[in-house]
This record gives C-alpha cells, sequence and structure tokens, in this order.
C-alpha cells in the first residue's frame, strides 16, 4: 500500500467514522436515557437526506449558501424525532422492553414505507452542498469537502460534549438514565428530558446527513437501515449509553470498514457485522462501558 | 452413592472458609455451616448481611472467590445452577420468581423436567411413553400441589394467586425437583400471622415426610427462634454466632448487631 | 382416554383433509374465474410463509427472545435445498421425492446454521439478542452474495420448479402439526419456563443453555423447511431477498398473529400475505399498514390478536355435541364439555 493511498484511506475512514459517530451519538443518547434500541433512529438520516434533497435548490435559488439547507434538516428531523417520540414510544413505555422494541421497529417500516409512498423506491440525487477544491499534499490529494465535514463532526461533538457537562439540561440529560426516580424527585421533568434527547438525537442525525450526502448524495428510502446499523455498532463497541464511546466507536467502525474495503469489498460488511458479534460477546459493555448484571 | 451408614454421618451440606468479593468487597468471608439430615437451621442477620449472597453461592449463581462447599460429601464448586439443582439442592426466592403465565400445575411440572426421559421423536410421535411419563408427573405434581395446601388450584395461572399461596407455590417447584436441601429466602416475608402459621406446618410437613433439610433466611425473629433447631447469624459477610435459638438471642455481638452498641460503650470506644 | 386421543387425531386430520379438499375442488372446477392459477399461486405463498412465521413464533412467542434474523436461514434452507435439487435433478427421482430430500436438506442445513448462531448468540438476550441475530443475518446474505455456487450476489435461477400447492399445503400442515406437538411437550414447558423467568428456570433444575439453543436450532429447521418452498415455487432468487426487511415482516406477523399462539401465526400470515395480494392497488401500502397495524397492537393488544389462544378443533366439536345433547336433555345435566387444552 502506498503512502498516499493509506493516508487517503484515513482521511476517507475518518470522514465515515464522523458520520457513524453522529448516529451512534442519538442511538447512545435514547438508549441511555430510555434502554431502548431506537430503531427508527437510522431512518432520521433519510428524513434529513430527503430535506436536503428538496430544500437544496431552494437555497441555491433564492442565493443563499447550499449548507444552509442543514437547519431545514435539523428542524424536520427533530420534529419527527419529538413526534414518534410522544405518539408512539411513550405510550408503550411501560409496558416493557419488548413492546418498546416492536414498537421501535415498526416506526422504522413505518418511516421507509411512508418515504417510499411519497418519495418512490428511486434514489434520489442531492445536489453538491459544499464545493470547495481538492488539495495535494506532498502527494496526497485530499477532497477539501471531506476535510470540512470531519471538521464539522468534530466541532458538533465537542459542542454536546459541552452542552451534557456544563449546562443544566444537560446536567439534567445524565441524570435522569442514573435513576429516573430520584431525578423527578429532585425536580426534573423526566418526559421533558426524553423529548428533548430526542430532538437532539435527531437533530444530530440531520448533520450525519449533511455529512453522508457531501460524499455520498445518493437517497433512497431504506438508506436508514445500514447506516443505522452501523452506528449502532459503534455505539456498542463503544460502550452503548456513553456519549464518548459513540464517538470513539463511530469512529473505529469507520476506518474498520474503509480499510476491509481496500482489501475485501466484497466482505467489508461482514467484518463490520462480526465486529459487533465479537464485542457483544467477549464485552457486551462495550470499550468504555461498565458491565452490569441482574440482581438475583 | 454410599449405603446408608456412612451416609449418615456425612452432612448434606457443609461449607468450607465459603466466601465471595465482588472489587475489593468481601461479601462473604471466611463462611463455614454444617446441615446434617432433616435439620433446619436459619441463617439471620441485618440487612446487607450477605445472607442472600450466601444462598447464591449455594446454587452456582455466584462462584465462590474462597473456599468450597459440599453436598453429601460431593465437591459442587464451579458447578452450574442447573447442575447443583440435580445434585440436590433446591431454593425459593425473596422476591417471588413464578413462571408467572402458566398455571400453578405447569410452574410444578416445568421443574419436573428432568425426571422425564421421552424424547423428541417421542414427543411429536406422542408415543405411550410420551402419555405414560406426562400422567406420571401430573400425579405426582397434584400431590405436591396438596402437599403445599394449593390443591383445586392447578388451572390457574400462577399469576393469580395470592402472594402467600405463590410463596407456597414456589415451594412446591422447589420440592419438584427431588432435592435433599431446600433453601428458603424469607419464605413468611408479607404473610399474616395466619399465613405463617399455615407455612410452618407445611415445613414441618415436608421435613417429616421427604426427610430433606432446610436453611432458611428470615427476618421474623419470633418465626426463626420457634422453628430453627440452630441459627447462624451474619453480619457484614461474617459469621459472628452460631448455636441453639437461646445461645444466639443471648449473644452480645448478636445484641449489637441488630440494635448496635449500648450508648455507654459506643462511648467509650470513641 | 386411549379412544377418546385417536378420536381427536381423527379429527383433526378430517379437518385437515377437508380444508386441503376445498381449496383443490376450489382450484380444479376454475372456483375463482380467471384468476384461479393466481390464487392457487397465492395460497402457496401463504404455505410457505405459515411455516415461516410459525416457526419465528416458537423463539418470540414461545421462548420469548426475539428473532431479527429469521429471513438469514430462511435463505440458508433456500439456497441449501436449491443447490441439492440441482445436483439430484435428473437422477430417476420423481418430482415429490426430490422436493422432499430439496426440503429436508434445507431444513437439516438451516438446523445447523441456527444451532451454529444459537450457542454463541443465546448467552445474550433482549434487545441485544436481537441485534446480534440481525448482524448474523446480515453475514449469512454477504456469505451468499460472495460464495459462486449461490450465484455470487446475482440471482440464482433454474430452480426446478417442484412446489405446487398439494405438497406445500401437507409440508405446511407437517410442520405446524409437529411445532403444535414440540409446544405441548415437556420441550414446550421448558422453553415456556425459561421465558417466563430464566433465573427460575435455572433454579429449577432446567440447562436454559441448552434448551434456548434447541429451540432455536429447531426454529431454523422450519426456517429453513419454508425458504427451502419458497426456492422451489419462485425457482429464482437473489441474496438480497431475505434482507432485514424479510426479517421484520416475518417478525410483524408472528406479532399480530399472537406471540405464543401458533393459530395466531397460522391465520396472521395466511391472511397477511394473501390479504395485499388481492388488493394489488395497495400493494406499495403493505408495509405502511403493517407498521400502523404493529403500534396499534403494541397499544392495545399487546400480546397480539390472538394473544395466547390455541384453536381445538376437539373443543369446538365437543361443545357443539354438548350444545346439542343438552337441548336434547333439556332440563337434564349438562355434559361436563372437558375444556382441557389441547388433547
Amino acid at each position: 500500500m502506498t503512502f498516499s493511498l493509506f493516508f487517503q484511506s484515513i482521511v476517507n475512514g475518518l470522514n465515515l467514522g464522523a458520520t457513524y459517530a453522529l448516529i451512534a451519538l442519538g442511538y447512545t443518547m435514547v438508549y441511555g436515557i430510555i434502554r431502548m434500541i431506537n430503531f427508527a433512529h437510522g431512518d432520521f438520516i433519510m428524513i434529513g437526506a430527503y430535506t436536503l434533497f428538496y430544500t437544496v435548490p431552494l437555497m441555491v435559488n433564492n442565493g443563499m449558501p447550499a449548507w444552509l439547507a442543514v437547519f431545514a434538516a435539523i428542524v424536520v428531523c427533530a420534529i419527527v424525532g419529538v413526534l414518534v417520540e410522544i405518539f408512539a414510544y411513550r405510550p408503550v413505555r411501560k409496558a416493557g422492553p419488548m413492546s418498546a422494541l416492536i414498537t421501535a421497529l415498526a416506526m422504522s417500516i413505518f418511516l421507509q414505507n411512508l418515504a417510499m409512498v411519497l418519495f418512490g423506491a428511486r434514489p434520489h440525487n442531492v445536489a453538491a452542498i459544499f464545493s470547495l477544491p481538492s488539495v495535494t499534499v506532498a502527494g496526497v490529494t485530499i477532497s477539501l469537502n471531506v476535510v470540512l465535514t470531519i471538521a464539522i463532526g468534530l466541532a458538533i461533538m465537542l459542542g454536546l460534549q459541552l452542552f451534557v457537562k456544563k449546562t443544566k439540561l444537560g446536567k439534567a440529560m445524565r441524570a435522569v438514565p442514573q435513576d429516573r426516580d430520584a431525578s423527578t424527585l429532585m425536580g426534573i421533568n423526566v418526559n421533558k428530558i426524553i423529548t428533548v434527547t430526542f430532538a437532539i438525537g435527531s437533530a444530530l442525525a440531520a448533520v450525519a446527513a449533511l455529512m453522508y450526502c457531501t460524499t455520498y448524495p445518493r437517497v433512497t428510502n431504506n438508506m436508514g437501515t445500514t447506516m443505522g446499523m452501523k452506528a449502532f455498532i459503534a455505539a456498542v463497541l463503544g460502550g452503548i449509553g456513553v456519549i464518548p464511546g459513540a464517538m470513539l466507536g463511530g469512529v473505529l467502525i469507520g476506518l474498520i470498514e474503509v480499510f476491509v474495503r481496500l482489501f475485501a469489498p466484497g466482505w467489508y460488511e461482514a467484518v463490520t457485522y462480526g465486529t459487533l458479534i465479537v464485542i457483544l460477546l467477549v464485552k457486551p459493555s462495550g470499550i468504555l462501558g461498565r458491565n452490569t448484571g441482574e440482581k438475583v | 452413592m454410599a449405603d446408608k451408614t456412612t451416609e449418615k454421618k456425612v452432612p448434606v451440606l457443609k461449607a468450607q472458609n465459603l466466601g465471595i468479593q465482588f472489587g475489593g468487597l468481601k461479601a462473604v468471608d471466611d463462611f463455614n455451616i454444617e446441615i446434617g439430615e432433616s435439620e433446619l437451621v436459619g441463617l439471620i442477620g441485618p440487612n446487607g448481611a450477605g445472607k442472600t449472597t450466601v444462598f447464591n453461592l449455594i446454587t452456582g449463581v455466584y462462584k465462590p472467590t474462597e473456599g468450597s462447599f459440599y453436598l453429601c460429601g460431593q465437591r459442587m464448586n464451579g458447578k452450574k445452577t442447573h447442575q447443583i439443582v440435580h445434585a440436590g439442592i433446591a431454593r425459593t426466592f425473596q422476591n417471588i420468581r413464578l413462571f408467572k403465565k402458566m398455571t400453578v400445575i405447569d410452574n410444578v411440572k416445568a421443574a419436573m423436567q428432568e425426571h422425564l426421559t421421552y424424547g423428541l421423536p417421542q414427543a411429536i410421535f406422542r408415543t405411550p411413553k410420551y402419555w405414560r411419563e406426562e400422567a406420571d408427573i401430573t400425579k405426582r405434581a397434584m400431590e405436591l400441589l396438596d402437599v403445599v395446601h394449593l390443591s383445586g388450584k392447578e388451572n390457574l395461572e400462577a399469576d393469580n394467586l395470592p402472594y402467600g399461596q405463590q410463596r407456597r407455590l414456589e415451594i412446591a417447584r422447589a420440592l419438584a425437583t427431588d432435592m435433599k436441601l431446600l433453601l428458603l429466602d424469607e419464605p413468611a416475608a408479607g404473610m399474616n400471622p395466619t399465613e405463617t402459621e399455615e407455612l410452618l406446618e407445611i415445613i414441618d410437613y415436608i421435613r417429616d415426610t421427604f426427610k430433606i433439610s432446610v436453611l432458611l433466611i428470615e427476618h421474623d425473629m419470633s418465626l426463626v427462634m420457634k422453628i430453627c433447631e440452630r441459627i447462624q447469624v451474619l453480619d457484614f459477610g461474617t459469621t459472628i454466632a452460631a448455636g441453639t435459638p437461646a445461645e444466639v438471642a443471648n449473644n452480645p455481638r448478636v445484641i449489637e448487631a441488630y440494635l448496635g452498641k449500648p450508648r455507654k460503650e459506643a462511648a467509650k470506644d470513641a | 382416554m386411549t379412544k377418546q386421543r385417536k378420536l381427536s387425531y381423527l379429527l383433526n386430520l378430517i379437518g385437515v383433509a377437508v380444508v386441503f379438499a376445498v381449496m383443490t375442488l376450489l382450484f380444479a372446477f376454475q372456483g375463482f374465474g380467471d384468476s384461479t392459477t393466481y390464487v392457487e399461486g397465492v395460497c402457496t405463498t401463504a404455505c410457505y410463509t405459515i411455516i415461516m412465521v410459525a416457526s419465528l413464533n416458537l423463539v418470540v412467542g414461545f421462548m420469548g427472545e426475539f428473532s431479527l434474523g429469521h429471513a438469514g436461514f430462511v435463505s440458508v434452507g433456500a439456497y441449501a435445498s436449491a443447490i441439492v435439487s440441482g445436483a439430484l435433478a435428473g437422477k430417476g427421482l420423481s418430482d415429490l421425492a426430490l422436493l422432499i430430500v430439496a426440503v429436508l436438506a434445507g431444513g437439516l442445513v438451516a438446523g445447523i446454521a441456527g444451532m451454529l448462531v444459537g450457542i454463541p448468540a443465546l448467552r445474550l438476550r433482549g434487545d441485544y439478542l436481537a441485534i446480534v441475530t440481525m448482524a448474523f443475518a446480515e453475514i449469512i446474505r454477504v456469505v451468499f452474495c460472495n460464495l459462486e455456487i449461490t450465484g455470487g450476489g446475482r440471482t440464482m435461477s433454474g430452480i426446478p420448479k417442484l412446489a405446487t400447492f398439494h405438497s406445500s399445503f401437507w409440508i405446511m400442515a407437517v410442520c405446524v402439526t409437529i411445532m403444535f406437538l414440540f409446544v405441548r411437550s415437556r420441550f414446550g414447558r421448558t422453553v415456556q419456563a425459561i421465558r417466563e423467568d430464566y433465573i427460575a428456570a435455572e433454579a429449577s433444575g432446567i440447562n436454559v443453555t441448552f434448551y434456548k439453543v434447541m429451540t432455536f436450532a429447531i426454529s431454523s429447521f422450519f426456517a429453513g423447511v419454508g425458504g427451502a418452498l419458497y426456492a422451489h415455487y419462485m425457482t429464482a432468487m437473489i441474496p438480497t431477498n431475505f434482507n432485514f426487511n424479510y426479517s421484520a415482516e416475518l417478525l410483524s406477523e408472528v406479532i399480530i398473529g399472537g406471540t405464543g399462539s401458533l393459530t395466531g401465526s397460522v391465520i396472521g400470515a395466511a391472511f397477511l400475505s394473501a390479504l395485499p395480494e388481492f388488493m394489488r392497488q395497495f400493494s406499495t401500502y403493505r408495509m405502511l399498514g403493517y407498521s400502523v397495524v404493529l403500534v396499534l397492537v403494541m397499544l392495545f393488544r399487546p400480546g397480539g390478536i390472538f394473544g395466547r389462544w390455541e384453536f381445538s378443533l376437539t373443543r369446538l366439536v365437543k361443545k357443539i355435541a354438548g350444545r346439542g345433547k343438552a337441548k336434547a336433555a333439556a332440563a337434564g345435566a349438562l355434559p361436563q364439555a372437558a375444556e382441557k387444552k389441547g388433547e
């Protein structure tokens, strides 16, 4: 492998990894707070991507920079996320983990098929959002678009970390998973916190959609399934429920995928899924998570 | 299996220096006990003393980090829960764990799984062996339900039984495993005096009829004092006293563990 | 008692045979007019879907664990059987014999795959197990996409069309009967105990891991049988047919029909796989409808439409006979319509 290819792969891996990390954050935050795998989370990216597809030309036609469309995507995703939470997840929350899992699965199927009914099964191509040139440094050609998306991803993650550590709302978000009843007694409105968590998680998915569409502009109604699955693997790898874990896991999965694809293009997905199986069997709590057993 | 005479001498349960550490915490340390045939021993101690942990060690839920324990002379360390059950130790749970959505009789039958020998093909072709064995365990399950005074309730869903009856069903399910040693984890918790009285009768009856030994965790002191032949007291994972109910009741360390130090002594220590 | 049992078996056999006869006659005399052939095809589809859904119910309803990768085992059965029938075609076996060999081979390979997946995976429970089964199914799909013998990611076609409505119906009847007898045996009881409380099951002397793996393998076996019928009815397939959406579809049918009710699986699968075919204009909305129904079921009837209820022909006949006798006896003593399950 040449140095140039290696370096380029690192950059591509980081780009993909940062996208996964942003999606994984949504899984992890929701799981941390209500112990539920939000299967529909992957489909929020799809919603974000469709929003971009329709709003980017709008922005361009009105003489505004294309990337402003991401704010529309953020708003749409956050609204969808909150609606799904309120109308589907909240009513079954007391019914146990299996009902929650099925409902989440149902919402995923619902969103995908709704998108198919609304937009058709044909792939759509999102217009270019960033049009930065490529630069060549020491014989390595790097697209500045990719560098920019990595930077955006890192900035968002940093911002999120500051938010949960420093703000009152962020602290409440960390308190609820620790002990929901105690949080209620401390005057935290748990339902509100859950809603906020969904809004933030979905908004991150919208940003992930922007990053993804910059590199792979194809939008389909079922793009969320594989994206979501891989981001979920990233969340589990890092330790589900742990915010830095999602970031670490995302970057690792991105790098693994890019490098395996270099050597065995047909098999890279098997390796990603295999990674998940290995982590779950060896250390289900993930790299940064802590083990918990059932009390007898 | 050895002949009757030698079997008598070997204690049903023997634990030697049994202990477990969680991280740096010694939840149970240097636990020793011997229980003979048909003996009823009480295990008491304040909350968090490690009583249920002892049960979890003896039933293989936790693996002991120190010491060992024997059932009728056979070393049990490192065996899986279901293997220990087959060897002859069965238990009930502090917070009832029944097969809630199954009928009362199926709860008992489920614990007889290992007495059945028919295989998958015999189940699918419904051979005479299938019918014979199923009829046998149905009969046996009915007998056990009778022992715990639950006759006539066999087709109810376990979840629909009142609390006291659920506790008794747990005992019937434990009996169904054909054990030598029964571990009862707070069997009278939440029962009213009449129910407790009924429970005591049942415990007496099963000891006499099935010749089994019982190790019992209980918070109700009057109950423990009344029925146990010997009592062992745990505090912070260590045994602080053992002996007859009268001996234990007058042991200053036990009184201290339950009621705290008298004011004068506490002042002296400080 | 024995006589009653035999009568009950006979009654059930007659019941199945009557359904078969009615369907066959309808198809033979063009009961659905021009679309008879089409309806027959839909009914064949329903037959193998029933096997897949009922087998998934063994894991979901009776064992209480979620599998999101059932389509993976279906595909193992489909490909294994197609390879076997391809190798044996033209060796002088009759179509039916070839189908039976292919179906058994598909089931066996899928069962072994289920065991191999189950041994590591079933150490996990709940969400994690669901995710791992999904991951295994994806890996199976990737493997089939890369192997030359399975078409290397392209459509594998030219599989002999061996499955007809007649053979599919009887294979389905046999499979559902076996699953039913499995559930109503010590194995079913044990598995349900594990579903209710695995800690208590372990403390009752049940080797939880063993019975879980066993059930998972049996469930995979029947998934493979369903897959084999699929392959020999469709005659062409591609690994992406068996993706996550297919698993999710099967799972929705289990849940809507009733977790823990084979009756629910049979009726649910038959109805749900046939309905959209008859209302073609709605086929785009099928999964949309499924998802809405799923959420509604979760909200209002979490156990599914049939819950854990099982249909019993014997019970029904007894009830009708009992009612007749009661009328005849007027004020006479009511015969106790024994409502014991099963028998």
